[in-house]
């Protein structure tokens, strides 16, 4: 690029992208995402465990300890994993109506 | 002389978008864009509330034009912030269409809003489909149009099963008035019912809205993710407030669209089932009825226009510099568009409910809610949806599209004025999601609500939401990272994803084209043959009928004399022996 302001403006946000986000390029980071969200999986619960933390509820089973981290857990899995069958059963061409002929872009 | 109090705020957007259609000065349109809901904004702000502002009565109809209460003023304000936001976000281009399009549509919501009576919401009803569709066109592509033109048969149908059912209730009470109905008082409640339930997109009811929204233009996207099926909320909340059967559409509408998302490859679509689901909340809200959820209803009802708004806008600016929004075509974004995906990170935040974020503090009512009411199911459905949002609208949505692998490729960050649209919308998530702090944070939002006597009682931030709402949030994000880290995700893949459109746009084209085939094949033998028919019967009834037929042939009067003659005889003949 040969305008100069341009540059500019790329150095710029190249700049505010490493400010911002440099830190998912360190080596480290996904160890640390995973670890991390394990460590804080386990205070959580731990929070909940009844001589630590009295929870109030209304439902008996919305009192369980750890009961909407298991739930969260579990129905996150559920979802991602009903993709596959899913995906499998519903997908079809991007064409299959006929009707993306003349879109930018298209193969 | 005219007092402009009495005037509905949306009168003055759809006046400005008609100005805007005549003005081909692109400065002018981007006044009007934005001063007009500024302005309305002011009239609503100053409007006082629980008066009828604007009336007519003709015709035997008494028509309401104008008139705030608790219920319809926070809904109405969230439309104008977004039509503001949608102004700044639509600088850049030079449209005339689209900005004309964006005002009138606005406009009509708004005036929808405040309307009194069946015959106005009618009006501006098919005002919002008409106007709407332009977004939708202007992209230009063959797609787009038959996208558009499915959207508009739906959505008039929508108007014209609220006329029908207004018509009705109209014969059986003598009343047009907006009001709290029963359902299954009177058939008209079920015309009306199924006219709202086009219009939010119930499950079923839903795909007219995975169909036009990812083919409408990136401006037309995040116009239209505001207002129509908001509206449809907004009255619902009106006339069926605690119908149960609201709830359990709602649970349903909650969770079934998560499965969509999950495989979903265009990101705006993934963003159009994500509507369909947040939409769900607030219906299931509007099937409890207390006013603790119908404060739910509105809350979310506000934070999600703002929240949606802000994702569609995100992508658009994804689109708008990368020319797709598809998940397999992006990644790594971050480099090239770090604001905007700051900004996207908040909505996404916002929209799963992270607390500090807008979301949090609206979901919390509705949850509360459900709970009070001891509907267990209902709640256990509700809160999988939360942990589906995360999954498609928290982390699928940003992660796809500016993280997972480097696409490669290297944009310009987006316009300043998408930017500036953005960045206002990321504060107002962050505002009125906040602890209260002085005068901002969720008391804000609370003070607005429809029982606000109510939402101020109630206290979003205890230890036990925190905890609870994190444990949810935080164990599906360690999901997430499992199932990726053992290649459990499903990878993106190109395609199309089939649902109920397919009935239309495949089962029912198909029988169509076939019904025509055999048309075709067959008319010229049932042509023949109805001709051949028609020659006969007609000879035969001119052999009866016309002057030189059977029965003008005189035989009938010859033999009618002799009958009478005879019969006259016979009775001279009785009476001479019965008169001896």
């Amino acid at each position: 690029m040969s305008d100069n302001s341009q540059n500019d403006i790329t150095d710029r946000t190249s700049h505010l992208a490493k400010g911002l986000f440099g830190w998912v390029e360190a080596k480290a980071t996904g160890q640390l995402i995973f670890w991390g969200l394990a460590a804080l999986s386990v205070i959580l619960i731990a929070l909940d465990i009844d001589f630590i933390f009295e929870r109030h509820y209304k439902e008996e089973i919305e009192g369980i300890t750890g009961f909407y981290a298991l739930y969260g857990f579990l129905a996150f899995s559920f979802v991602v994993l009903m993709g596959w069958p899913l995906g499998r059963l519903l997908r079809r061409d991007e064409n299959f109506y006929g009707d993306e002929g003349d879109e930018e872009g298209e193969q | 002389m005219i007092d402009f109090a009495a005037i509905n705020p949306g009168l003055l957007l759809i006046l400005g978008g008609c100005l805007s259609a005549l003005s081909p000065q692109q400065r002018i349109r981007q006044i009007l864009a934005i001063g007009t809901p500024l302005a309305a904004g002011v009239m609503l702000l100053s409007a006082p509330h629980e008066i009828d502002l604007a009336s007519l009565s003709t015709m035997g109809l008494d028509l309401v034009f104008y008139r705030v209460d608790s219920l319809n003023f926070i809904f109405g304000l969230a439309f104008l912030i977004a039509a503001v936001l949608n102004g700044i976000y639509a600088l850049h281009q030079d449209d005339r269409v689209q900005d004309s399009a964006a005002l009138i549509y606005a406009g009509a919501a708004v005036s929808a809003t405040f309307v009194g009576d069946f015959m106005s919401l009618f009006l501006f009803w098919e005002l919002t489909a008409v106007s709407s569709v332009f977004l939708i066109l202007q992209t230009g592509t063959r797609a787009a149009y038959g996208a558009a033109m499915r959207y508009l048969g739906v959505q008039v149908l929508s108007g014209v099963l609220l006329l029908f059912g207004a018509a009705q209730l109209y014969a059986a009470t003598g009343s047009v008035a907006l009001r709290e109905l029963t359902l299954g008082t009177d058939p008209g409640t079920w015309l009306l019912m199924f006219a709202f339930g086009i219009k939010a997109a119930f499950p079923l009811l839903h795909n007219w809205l995975q169909d036009s929204y990812p083919k409408a233009t990136i401006v037309g996207a995040v116009v239209l993710s505001a207002f129509t099926t908001k509206l449809a909320v907004y009255v619902l909340a009106r006339v069926f407030p605690g119908e149960t059967l609201l709830m359990w559409i709602g649970a349903v509408m909650t969770v079934f669209p998560v499965f969509f998302a999950v495989i979903e490859n265009d990101l705006r679509k993934v963003l159009a089932y994500s509507l369909n689901n947040q939409v769900g909340f607030m219906v299931c809200a509007i099937g409890i009825g207390t006013p603790l959820a119908i404060n739910g209803a509105a809350a979310h009802a506000f934070a999600h226009i703002i929240y949606k708004a802000l994702l569609f806008m995100s992508m658009g600016a994804v689109l708008y510099r990368t020319g797709t929004s598809k998940a397999t075509e992006l990644g790594g974004l971050y480099k090239s568009m770090p604001l905007t995906a700051l900004f996207c990170i908040v909505g996404a935040a916002s929209i799963s409910a992270f607390p500090l974020f807008s979301g949090f503090v609206a979901k919390s009512l509705t949850m509360s809610a459900v709970l009070e009411q001891h509907q267990v199911l209902v709640w256990a459905m509700l809160l999988f949806a939360s942990a589906g949002v995360l999954e498609h609208s928290g982390i699928k949505i940003p992660y796809f599209a500016f993280f997972s692998h480097d696409s490669g490729k290297r944009v310009e960050e987006a316009p300043f004025n998408m930017l500036l649209a953005m960045g206002i919308a990321a504060l107002i998530c962050v505002l009125v999601g906040l602890p209260a702090i002085g005068g901002l944070g969720f008391g804000l939002l609370y003070s607005w609500l429809p029982y606000p006597e109510f939402a101020l009682a109630y206290q979003p931030y205890t230890a036990d939401h925190i905890l609870t709402q994190m444990q949810l949030l935080v164990l599906a994000a360690f999901a997430f990272v499992l199932l990726k880290r053992f290649t459990l995700y499903p990878p993106e893949k190109r395609g199309l994803i089939l649902d109920t459109d397919w009935i239309y746009r495949r089962f029912g084209a198909s029988i169509a084209g076939w019904t025509g085939a055999v048309w075709a094949k067959s008319s010229p033998v049932f042509m023949n043959a109805s001709a051949v028919l028609w020659t006969r019967t007609f000879r035969r009834l001119e052999a009866a009928f016309s002057p030189q037929g059977i029965l003008a042939r005189g035989a009938l009067t010859g033999s009618m004399a002799v009958w009478t003659a005879g019969l006259l005889g016979v009775i001279l003949f009785l009476s001479f022996f019965g008169g001896t």
